[in-house]
């Protein structure tokens, strides 16, 4: 058979008009022509149906709405985190290297009160489609290795037809050394939830702990995942799974060399705490480094988001019994296939997010109603209804073997609406949550920022 | 940091190599599809040295043999293999390509002297009524009829439905399949070879297998030997793509320094173009091994259009394909996806300058001392260049990393930026006039 | 009942693909005819025809109730003579309470026969936790219970739980983890499945969930490690000494099960050729899965028990916790038939400790030899590009594929649009479509082959307003005071109307239109001569307007001497003098009056004399010399140096003098004799 298989055609028609042709189609003189043009720029708007619906539905360079410009700034060092089993504070003995909020256009001199004391995970960071973003990586440097002067980069994990260079590939573009700022620019085309790391020494880094969310929001309203008012919410929450393998943590911080494909994690984090951690509000005290809470606090009633991402090295499968969850995005695609005949809704339902590394789900659930009595929270004094989201595959609910449940354990916890907490102002809001702590050891006191940077 | 540099050492020289494999692939296109600012010709990127290369069926006269590969970090491993009758140990399998409709015969010959010296045999996941008939010697196993030494099967099937699919050992798979006996099977449809299925909008510019599995050296030197090997305590130190790890994918198909490799996987596109590039480009992904690895493109997401040979359709011919930047290929599971480049801003091929100030690049780093970086943002824009920078970059495209996000699978044993991956090169459709 | 259903399934269902699958299923089930499986691609609006009640299939509901056993089995036998001990659920059936039951790995199937669970009833049950040293409860991930999180029972002790089993599926029912010390209750056994059906011979409303017969699969994987030591007290007993979790972070399991089986004492399934066979498959174990048929595709109808777009594989990975139902329809084909088909761990979980083969196995045995009766592909249909056409016509590019094993028919048709559209030829997959009005149209090319759901595609034409073609015509030259008859043309789509206007751009004088200036050839005439830019616009309302410009040279009109007549008059004193008379006429010899006419004369004379003068309305004027005198000066001539006029050039060359004889000249210079 030909490659145009068989053709159901009577008679040909002329591949080209000429405009004589056109003239006899009803007088158009040169119109024909302009036509041309119009349907080239209907293509390169990705107009066509079917399977290349994979083309972005907002193409750049057609019109966008006014873009905002959007500047932020991380810094790279490194720094200690407390797992359960293992010294906590005051002194921590998991050896990381991360990602830390710093002010925005910070130079390298100004960031010197943050060596030494990164925050895990790296800050979420929430930009808008169409803005331009303006993200700076400062490497300033590792304190506890001064010999490794290791750079970094950042990975914008999905970001979707990115310049090599944006793309944060050493040995495919380039790295930020130490005591150097790197202006990195997008600009998103698609909302929706991503994620990014450092790909310098990747199995490394990723693993030393340089990683966390980013999510794209459509530029309006404000609290919709997608450009889709079936994905609005009322609250949203990053649940960014990762795993520990302190082995290659203490190899570091001990100048010993780690064969990779080792691979054996013996710690399961929620936005880089193990459970029962994940229950402390923001910016504990208690976890100067670790400042992201992983717990869920709703009202009943609420629309809540989860936007799940997994920078860990195995796939997980996280279950919220007793809540019926809805994935409505994936790989900051929305479910939904407008190719084809109509619009196909791919949304479902599901008891289990299975999720793979590099992988990413946006989930939304409606808050039961309140039952009461209830239990009371001692943060808040509010009374509410617990529900676990904790990870399916039991052998790893411990924290490398100690007693007790540990691992991607978290609460969702549903608050009595006699008593509702506060509309949410930002991702991941905790009620109570504390202002940030002091960076340890500074004197006159200088404090971390929120692990959070959304616009 | 010594014994950390040492061991980098060992892999630049080879990832060299690599590299130069790599710039002629990229040099051929350049000068075909670029200079001449020609569109992609369907599957004429196979001409070139890379994409899918096709043993055309459907009867098919195979073998099995044992022979040794090579590892970026300079080990070699003991491997089983498929290879044609005429042919000598490859890994993996050949590609077998057949036709929609047509009746197809494997025959596998497990010779007395170079062969496996035990039972083998091949299934083939997503045919039905494959039907075996073996010589003399030949015994039935427990998933299908196997040839012990000496002997041989033919297993004989009609190819039902287009897509992609592998096939496998049947014997002992968590052994066999791992030591290397394994290939992927390829129906095309009846609408024609340029096709992934018989869908018009599955029709492609060029295709690309990503066929992947994981070796555990003491599997190999265990059965090299002779010896016991506990599979409760499998550790896998090494993991293919085409049956090479990385960077040794990137290189042309079948070269020189890799005889026994002959498959390489450098994803060579263009920026999407309604006239002159409208076509997608089919890659085929399968997981020949025992562990689920999630899959993840850089550049650009892909879109699924198909499992395990068949197309995503609903029940009343919705289209269920789906866009994602990360895949999680399990085990014996087969994907088709489709990709493209679009250029999305302004700046991107030839345009505007980025609205960001580039560092001084002497003040930035270039991992040893090497880069396929431009030196320019732009696609297809070239700049400067720090001096002792090894520049490998052709026109100004860009280079991005397909790899897998179990990152301890993006090695070679203890050597990062290896392992699970490949490379999509990204060219420009022309040299831009605003560089 | 019917009612709340009638509220959930629909909204179910409506995520799916609009309620009308669901209906076509409820029809279908009313009917009792159970929809076939291969019954592919019903085409949706044929079934958004079709409307009723979610509940209308629904005949009675039910609540139940089971009483469960938590209890230890010290030797539960997986695979020939290699046991190890569990914690499990056993059936309360007997008289004696939970005293006489055993418990199994995995607990009892409930659902299928204990009692037959429909979507809709309502589940209660009664747990009695025997002798398990830990808490154990009851979760059922995906149905809410009467308990936000299942309560524990431990030991001795029991606990009643309710679940309303809204939705059909297959459920894992487990041991909840919510204390540190039921974490491994998971995985010491304390799990099994619940099945609830939609109705008869059907698991989801959705028509091709259909099926035969069905099998359940619960997996799982055994660590004996942990089996022998569930409290983790051998932990400290290690070197150096471990933490009590130690055998959760050293998981390693040695045994993968299928209903708490390994290959080959698994059991394998029978099922009829060309039926469809239900795999429900329930991961209960702590790692996932990947399971592989061979022999035949699997349709995966559901995941988690939420009946999504189905899809066809051959493995598919069930996560831990998690449920897939998949529909596989395998024939005995093939020489000799194949009816032996493989069902395995595709992760190649294919080993018991070491020894292979084992795990993860298991086998469809076929009887009979029916197969589906060889296909009829349905045709494939491509409408072409989107285009933006200029209109009012578009050329259509339509594609039919097709196996002709039956004939194809194909029509075009309107979907969508502000107009209306006609087709040259609506059953040519190429032909031209008219469109009465701008804008976007949706056609859709339809092919059917008879034997198959008829297939479309659509096409979106947007229907352009191209701006006018404008051409102001030739230039033209003309002569003053004549005027220019225009030759202006406007081509336009005609989709909305034109008006033109004539303007002019640039020129000496005044222009006038006639009739007027909104026609394509109107007549321009002009106050001077010059030159003059005419500008033609024409303006469809839509696009900007087009225009073009013609150039209008206005020559001025020529004029020459057309008579010279001479006479002379004697003045006293012997002097005369002479007189010349000048006739002006224009190009066609009219006669030209108001022309200044200035020369000379070969000899001045005394007094005045006068060199110019200006025609009358006769086209005439005189001159006249001095006083000349007589002797010496026989005559005199007058030269004509110049005429002049507005709008008007002196042409000499044209100068001439009808007369003979004495009043003859040249018709430039007049010799005067004497009188």
């Amino acid at each position: 058979m030909s490659e145009e298989g068989n053709r159901v055609s009577k008679r040909p028609i002329p591949s080209t008009l000429t405009r004589a042709d056109l003239l006899k189609l009803g007088g158009l003189g040169a119109a024909g022509l302009l036509a041309g043009g119009a349907w080239a720029a209907a293509a390169r708007g990705g107009a066509s149906s079917g399977l290349s619906a994979a083309v972005p539905t907002r193409v750049g360079r057609a019109a966008a709405p006014a873009a905002a410009d959007r500047f932020l700034q991380v810094a790279a060092t490194d720094g200690y985190m407390a797992l359960p089993g293992r010294p906590a504070y005051p002194d921590p003995d998991v050896y990381v290297f991360g990602f830390v909020h710093v002010d925005a256009d910070a130079t390298v001199n100004e960031l010197d009160v943050f060596k030494g004391k990164v925050q895990q995970p790296a800050p979420i960071i929430g930009i808008v489609d169409e803005d331009d973003v303006y993200w700076t990586m400062t490497n300033i440097g590792l304190v506890v290795r001064p010999d490794l002067d290791d750079s970094h980069t950042i990975h914008f994990h999905g970001f979707p037809n990115a310049s090599a260079i944006f793309d944060g590939v050493p040995e495919v573009s380039i790295a930020v050394p130490v005591g150097r700022s790197f202006p990195y620019y997008y600009k998103p085309h698609r909302a929706g939830t991503f994620m990014y790391h450092c790909h310098f020494e990747d199995v490394e880094h990723i693993q030393m702990g340089m990683q966390g969310v980013v999510y794209v929001r459509p530029d309006s309203p404000y609290k919709w995942a997608y450009d889709d008012s079936a994905t609005a919410f009322d609250r949203q929450f990053a649940v960014h799974l990762t795993e520990v393998w302190t082995t290659p943590h203490d190899n570091l911080e001990a100048i010993q060399e780690t064969i990779w494909s080792d691979y054996e994690a013996n710690y399961w984090t929620i936005n880089g705490r193990c459970y029962p951690d994940t229950l402390k509000p923001n910016n504990d005290p208690s976890l100067p480094s670790q400042p992201l809470s992983a717990l869920i606090q709703v009202n009943a009633g609420d629309r809540v988001l989860l936007r799940f991402i997994n920078l860990g090295y195995e796939s997980q499968a996280m279950q919220l019994p007793g809540i019926a969850m809805t994935v409505v995005g994936e790989d900051a695609s929305r479910l939904r296939n407008s190719s084809g005949l109509g619009t196909v809704d791919l949304s479902y339902e599901t008891s289990t997010i299975y999720i793979g590394p590099g992988e990413a789900r946006d989930v939304l659930f409606t808050a039961p109603d309140f039952v009461s009595p209830g239990l009371t929270d001692p943060g808040n004094g509010k009374s509410y209804n617990r529900y676990w989201l904790r990870n399916r595959n039991v052998h790893r609910l411990t924290n490398d073997g100690y007693a007790g449940l540990g691992g991607q354990v978290t609460e969702v916890r549903v608050y009595n609406p006699s008593a509702p907490l506060g509309a949410q102002t930002h991702p991941n809001q905790t009620y109570p949550e504390f202002s940030p702590p002091q960076i340890p050891g500074t004197s006159p006191p200088a404090y971390y920022k929120n692990p959070w940077i959304v616009f | 940091m010594t014994a950390r540099a040492r061991k980098r050492m060992s892999t630049i020289r080879r990832r060299t190599w690599a590299l130069l494999g790599l710039l002629s692939l990229v040099a051929a296109f350049v000068v075909t599809f670029v200079a001449s600012s020609a569109s992609s010709a369907p599957s004429s990127h196979g001409t070139l040295g890379t994409g899918i290369e096709c043993t055309s069926g459907p009867s098919f006269s195979l073998k099995t043999s044992t022979g040794y590969i090579s590892q970026p970090d300079g080990n070699s491993v003991f491997m089983w293999g498929y290879t044609t009758s005429t042919g000598s140990f490859q890994m993996p399998g050949p590609v077998l390509c057949v036709n929609e409709g047509q009746t197809v015969s494997v025959t596998l010959t497990n010779p007395a002297v170079g062969g496996v010296p035990e039972p083998v045999s091949i299934v083939f996941p997503g045919q039905s009524g494959v039907a075996a008939t073996g010589s003399a010697g030949a015994v039935d196993g427990v998933f299908t009829k196997e040839a012990p030494p000496g002997e041989s099967v033919t297993y004989t099937f009609t190819a039902e439905e287009p897509g992609t699919y592998l096939y496998e050992s049947g014997t002992k798979p968590e052994k066999q399949v791992q030591m290397g006996l394994y290939g992927v099977l390829i129906v095309r449809p009846a609408l024609g070879a340029l096709y992934g299925y018989n869908d018009p909008q599955t029709r492609f510019s060029a295709e690309y297998l990503v066929l992947l599995n994981e070796v555990d050296p003491e599997l190999h030197h265990a059965v090299e030997l002779g010896q016991p090997y506990t599979i409760t305590t499998r550790l896998p130190r090494y993991w293919h793509v085409n049956g090479r790890s990385f960077p040794d994918i990137i290189a042309a198909n079948g070269a020189s320094w890799l005889p026994t490799q002959p498959y390489g996987a450098l994803v060579l596109a263009q920026p999407y173009d309604p006239f002159t590039n409208p076509l997608p480009i089919l890659v085929r992904y399968a997981n020949a091994g025992m562990d689920n690895h999630p899959f993840h493109p850089h550049g650009n997401d892909l879109r699924v259009i198909a499992r395990d040979g068949r197309l995503l359709r609903g029940p009343g011919g919705e289209d269920i394909s789906f866009m994602d930047f990360t895949r999680t290929i399990a085990s014996g599971q087969t994907y088709d996806l489709l990709f493209r480049w679009d250029d999305v801003d302004p700046w991107m091929t030839g345009g505007a300058p980025v609205p960001v100030t580039i560092p001084n690049l002497q003040n930035l780093v270039f991992k040893d001392d090497m880069t396929f970086y431009s030196g320019d943002p732009r696609l297809g824009c070239k700049g400067e260049l720090p001096v002792g920078v090894t520049a490998n970059n052709l026109v100004g495209e860009y280079y991005l990393p397909w790899h897998s996000h179990a990152v301890f699978e993006f090695t070679n044993f203890d050597e990062g930026f290896g392992g699970l991956a490949t490379v999509v090169a990204i060219l420009p459709s022309e040299t831009p006039e605003g560089c | 009942m019917s009612t709340a259903r009638g509220s959930t399934k629909p909204l179910r269902a409506a995520r799916l693909a609009g309620t009308a699958l669901l209906a076509a299923a409820v029809g279908a089930l009313i009917l009792g005819i159970p929809a076939a499986a291969k019954n592919e691609a019903p085409k949706v609006r044929q079934l958004q025809a079709k409307t009723s009640p979610a509940g209308t299939a629904r005949l009675a509901v039910s609540s139940w109730t089971i009483n469960l056993c938590a209890k230890t089995n010290s030797a539960w036998t997986i695979v020939d003579s290699t046991t190890v001990p569990i914690w499990g659920f056993a059936l309360d059936e007997g008289a004696a309470g939970c005293s006489d039951d055993t418990a199994q790995l995995p607990g009892p199937v409930l659902g299928i026969d204990t009692p037959t669970i429909t979507a809709g009833d309502t589940l209660t049950i009664n747990l009695t936790n025997v002798n398990v040293p830990e808490k154990v409860s009851v979760l059922i991930p995906g149905i809410p219970s009467d308990e936000l999180m299942p309560d524990t029972a431990g030991t001795a002790s029991s606990k009643s739980y309710t679940f309303t089993v809204d939705d059909p599926g297959s459920y894992l029912y487990q041991s909840g983890v919510q204390s540190a010390a039921a974490q491994v209750g998971v995985q010491m056994g304390l799990y099994g499945a619940l099945v609830v059906r939609a109705a008869p011979g059907q698991a989801y409303a959705q028509s091709w969930t259909a099926y035969d017969s069905q099998e359940v699969l619960v997996l799982s994987e055994i660590d004996p490690a942990l089996n022998e030591d569930p409290d983790g007290s051998n932990c400290a007993l290690e070197t150096p000494p471990q933490p009590p979790n130690c055998h959760l972070r050293d998981y390693a399991p040695k045994y993968w099960v299928i209903n708490g089986k390994a290959y080959p004492d698994t059991d394998p399934i029978s099922a009829v050729s060309g039926d469809r066979l239900l795999l429900r498959y329930l991961n209960a174990g702590s790692i996932n899965h990947s399971m592989e048929l061979l022999g035949a595709h699997q349709r995966v109808i559901a995941k988690d028990a939420f009946p999504g777009y189905p899809y066809y594989v051959v493995t598919e990975t069930i996560a831990s916790g998690q449920t897939v139902d998949a529909i596989t329809t395998p024939c005995a084909v093939g020489t000799p038939p194949d009816t032996e088909l493989p069902l395995s761990n595709s992760n190649m979980r294919l080993t018991n400790g070491n020894a292979s083969p084992g795990g993860m196995l298991t086998f469809v045995n076929l009887t009979g030899s029916a197969c589906p009766s060889a296909s009829n592909m349905a045709p494939l249909v491509d409408a072409g590009p989107n285009q933006t056409s200029a209109g009012p016509n578009a050329v259509l590019d339509g594609t039919v594929w097709d196996d002709f094993v039956s004939p194809v028919d194909v029509m075009w048709t309107m979907q969508s649009g502000p107009g209306t559209v006609t087709f040259a030829d609506p059953i040519d997959v190429d032909t031209t479509a008219s469109f009465s009005l701008a804008g976007a149209y949706v056609l859709e090319l339809e092919a059917d082959d008879g034997a198959n759901p008829s297939v479309s595609d659509t096409v979106m034409i947007t229907l352009a307003n191209s701006p006018p073609v404008v051409d102001a015509g030739p230039n033209q030259t003309i002569t003053f005071p004549g005027s220019a008859g225009l030759n202006g043309t406007v081509t336009d789509d005609g989709i909305t109307p034109v008006t033109l206007e004539w303007t002019k751009q640039s020129g000496p004088g005044t222009v006038t239109f006639a009739p007027n200036p909104n026609v394509e050839d109107p007549t321009a005439s002009f106050s001077a001569s010059g030159v003059y830019i005419l500008e033609l616009t024409a303006d469809d309302g839509v696009n900007a307007p087009v225009s073009d410009t013609v150039t209008i040279t206005v020559n001025p009109t020529p004029i020459h001497v057309g008579d010279l007549d001479g006479s002379s008059t004697a003045l006293p004193s012997n002097r005369w003098r002479a007189f010349v008379t000048i006739t002006v006429h224009n190009g066609t010899h009219a006669l030209v009056s108001g022309a200044l006419v200035t020369g000379t004369w070969s000899l001045a004379g005394d007094g005045t004399a006068t060199l110019s003068c200006t025609t009358n309305g006769t086209g005439t004027c005189q001159v006249h010399s001095g006083s000349l005198p007589k002797a010496g000066t026989p005559n005199v001539r007058f030269t004509v140096t110049g005429v002049t006029r507005a709008n008007s050039t002196y042409a000499s060359g044209a100068n001439h003098d009808p007369d003979k004889g004495a009043q003859a000249s040249n018709g430039t210079s007049k010799t005067v004799k004497r009188p």
